[in-house]
């Protein structure tokens, strides 16, 4: 067993910044709040003390010009970290990223690589309304040249970070806002987590449960009452959908012969229906029941708890489908 | 063009409907009107006519499931070609695929899963049990007829919160009268007049007189009836029915009788259609040819109250401080609280009981 230690999540992420950047000068990192204040989430705390204005620098108020500055950097041969803070305001960089980060390297024959980082934090964490807690993954898988990444824990956003930094490739590092305080054990010393290698954190064998980010969390709990039932489920974690770990989850269903999607962002048109279709396509005669999903609802966040609520993904909800799932 | 047929509310009071059977095979051709299938409520077997022409293309749920009304079941299209798939059970893919690895035959097969799907558990469990020889004979219909009223009487017990009211009536005029009327109706209607027809009458009576009463419980409120709709519960060999005599306050005691003892007939030979079956606010549960002296009865819903009548028996009765010996009637009316409280259901049962005892009123 590898020694580990008891951190949280966001000192995880910062840790692996912080040995990055020690690692190689080419790295700097770019944001709103993240040099002095040590960023909003303290998901940069330290760093600009040890690497300084030079290498770790506060930006204006301009996602678009951020994300620009990475693109042209990482073109010229740095490897910048570009830190959006809340992920709904990414919307204001979409241009630089699906136009410019996502395709130079196509439309140049190969000539130019960006390897650029952009990190977010999304999610409903308190009920922060639609402009503080959407969940924009699936519009980034959608664009072929970037790389998606979820980590769900604090040993996996060191061990990703990590990767995200060495990708010669744009990479959109999506963080969940609810974790950054919580605790989880992470190895000491060097480790890296490969890209498209889905966790099975969890071990069953009558249903399959993907979930991402938080949702990950919602379905472990989830599993754990199962358990009492007498209902054994397997909690499959992809970490990154693009690249998407394809062979776990088929595997895995191949077993169970029962799938239930859980994805945070709004059902219609997300990740959950690519995975139920690559579910539905290839391993359609392991399927004892049709996929199922769980997602929010069709609707903008709500800023009132209970509403909120209701038109996202609980426990309860998750026990309630497996429950029907397995009956069906 | 493909039409969907979908599954049709029956009554009001109708959320699901059960398949019994499907009278079309897919690839069959059906005109608009003829029927498709039949569906199972707890009173009655219905043929259902397919609302397209055509050819039937898709069944899409097996025989003996149960779905909620409006759910898309079947699909007639114009030309037999296409995805039409043979009639049978609904079987998961995996199911299918263990079934051919383990050489178990799928056709009789009976799914678990929802529509009735057949799932690998279902496959599985054919090689787990030797086939026993079923060791009692059992009508099937009978069967899921009865598993109809389980779920229906089910229901009503646990939704409806019921309370009860009893009282004893002075029978002795209404057996003179009926006695007198017994041979003149016979005569002239051919039917053998009988209490339930009097008991019957005495209820349009009532919910003439307290209107309240002649209600339903419907989504969640309480739903006046205009007209005064009585239904009576009656035995067929394989069920309990519920016919419902309309405009009761409208027909003479004989007029009454004849329609009475044509609904009981219909029901014993299951001939009694979905209409002929609602839109009462209550109904009578006469025991009393059984011998029974008095018994609750279960609300039959949407209807506001139930009354169960026992047998007319010489009972020990007190007139004026006297101890005589009368021919009495035990009523127990059982009503739904959610429509009417303890007043006003004493009030139709005095009512009731008023009519009984005043049986030439009944006439007038």
């Amino acid at each position: 067993m590898p020694e580990e230690r008891n951190i949280q999540y966001v000192e995880a992420s910062v840790e692996a910044l912080q040995e990055e950047m020690r690692r190689d000068s080419s790295i700097f990192y770019i944001g709103q709040g993240i040099g002095q204040r040590g960023g909003n989430f303290k998901q940069s705390k330290g760093l600009w003390e040890e690497f300084g204005d030079r290498r770790v620098r506060d930006m204006p108020i301009s996602e678009l010009g951020q994300v620009g500055m990475g693109v042209g950097a990482a073109m010229a041969g740095a490897r910048p970290v570009v830190d959006i803070v809340f992920l709904d305001m990414i919307m204001e960089a979409m241009g630089q990223i699906v136009e410019q980060a996502a395709t130079i390297h196509y439309t140049s024959n190969g000539k130019f690589k960006v390897p650029l980082v952009v990190r977010a934090a999304m999610g409903s964490a308190r009920c922060t309304g639609p402009h503080h807690s959407r969940c924009f993954y699936s519009w980034f898988a959608h664009i072929p040249g970037l790389k998606v990444v979820l980590p769900s824990s604090a040993a996996d956003v060191k061990g990703l970070m990590k990767t995200a930094i060495r990708d010669d490739g744009p990479v959109i590092f999506i963080e969940h806002k609810f974790f950054y305080n919580k605790k989880g054990p992470v190895p000491t010393g060097e480790y890296a987590i490969p890209f498209g290698v889905a966790n099975v954190c969890r071990k069953g064998k009558d249903v399959t449960i993907l979930a991402m980010s938080l949702m990950v969390w919602h379905a472990l709990e989830a599993a754990e009452r199962l358990q009492k039932e007498g209902i054994s489920v397997e909690v499959i974690d992809p970490r990154t959908i693009v690249p998407f770990d394809e062979q776990t989850l088929l595997e895995s269903v191949r077993k169970t012969g029962r799938l239930l999607i859980v994805d945070e962002a709004q059902q219609f048109c997300g990740f959950s229906a690519e995975a139920a279709a690559v579910v539905s396509s290839k391993a359609f005669d392991s399927l004892d029941a049709p996929v199922s999903r769980l997602g929010a609802l069709h609707t903008p966040h709500p800023f009132n708890p209970v509403l909120e609520a209701a038109m996202l993904p609980s426990v309860d909800g998750i026990v309630a489908e497996v429950r029907r799932l397995v009956a069906s | 063009m493909i039409h969907d047929i979908v599954m049709p509310q029956l009554g009001i009071t109708m959320t699901e409907g059960f398949v019994l059977r499907w009278l079309k095979a897919a690839g069959d051709p059906i005109e608009k009107g003829e029927p498709l299938f039949i569906v199972q409520t707890d009173k009655v077997d219905m043929e259902v006519e397919s609302t397209g022409k055509g050819f039937v293309t898709e069944l899409l749920i097996a025989e003996e499931v149960t779905v909620p009304v409006g759910t898309v079941i079947a699909r007639v299209g114009d030309s037999r070609v296409g995805n039409a798939i043979v009639k049978g059970p609904l079987v998961s893919p995996r199911a299918r695929r263990v079934a051919l690895e383990l050489g178990v035959e799928l056709a009789g097969l009976k799914g678990s899963g929802e529509y009735g799907r057949i799932r690998e558990v279902d496959v599985r469990g054919v090689l787990a049990s030797k086939p026993a020889a079923p060791s009692v004979s059992e009508d099937r219909s009978a069967t899921v007829a009865r598993r109809r009223i389980a779920e229906r009487m089910e229901d009503s017990a646990r939704t409806v919160p019921h309370f009860s009211l009893r009282r004893e009536v002075d029978a002795g005029p209404l057996t003179l009268v009926r006695a007198e009327l017994l041979p003149v109706v016979e005569a002239r209607e051919g039917v053998r007049l009988s209490f339930s027809d009097f008991l019957l009458k005495a209820l349009a009576v009532a919910l003439r007189e307290v209107p309240g009463m002649n209600a339903a419980w419907i989504a969640d409120r309480v739903e006046l009836r205009s007209q005064i709709n009585v239904g009576f519960a009656a035995q067929s060999p394989t069920r309990l029915l519920v016919p419902v005599v309309t405009d009761v306050d409208k027909l003479t005691v004989s007029q009454l009788a004849r329609r009475r003892a044509e609904l009981a007939g219909k029901a014993r030979d299951g001939k009694l259609t979905a209409d002929e079956m609602q839109g009462a606010s209550c109904t009578l549960s006469n025991l009393g040819a059984f011998g029974v002296d008095d018994f609750e009865a279960i609300i039959n819903p949407p209807e506001s109250c139930i009354l169960a009548a026992g047998r007319i028996a010489q009972r020990p009765y007190v007139v004026d401080g006297q101890l005589v010996v009368r021919h009495t009637l035990r009523l127990t009316l059982t009503v739904d609280h959610r429509v009417a409280d303890g007043v006003l259901a004493a009030k139709f049962l005095n009512a009731v009981a008023m009519a009984i005892e005043q049986p030439l009123l009944l006439l007038a």
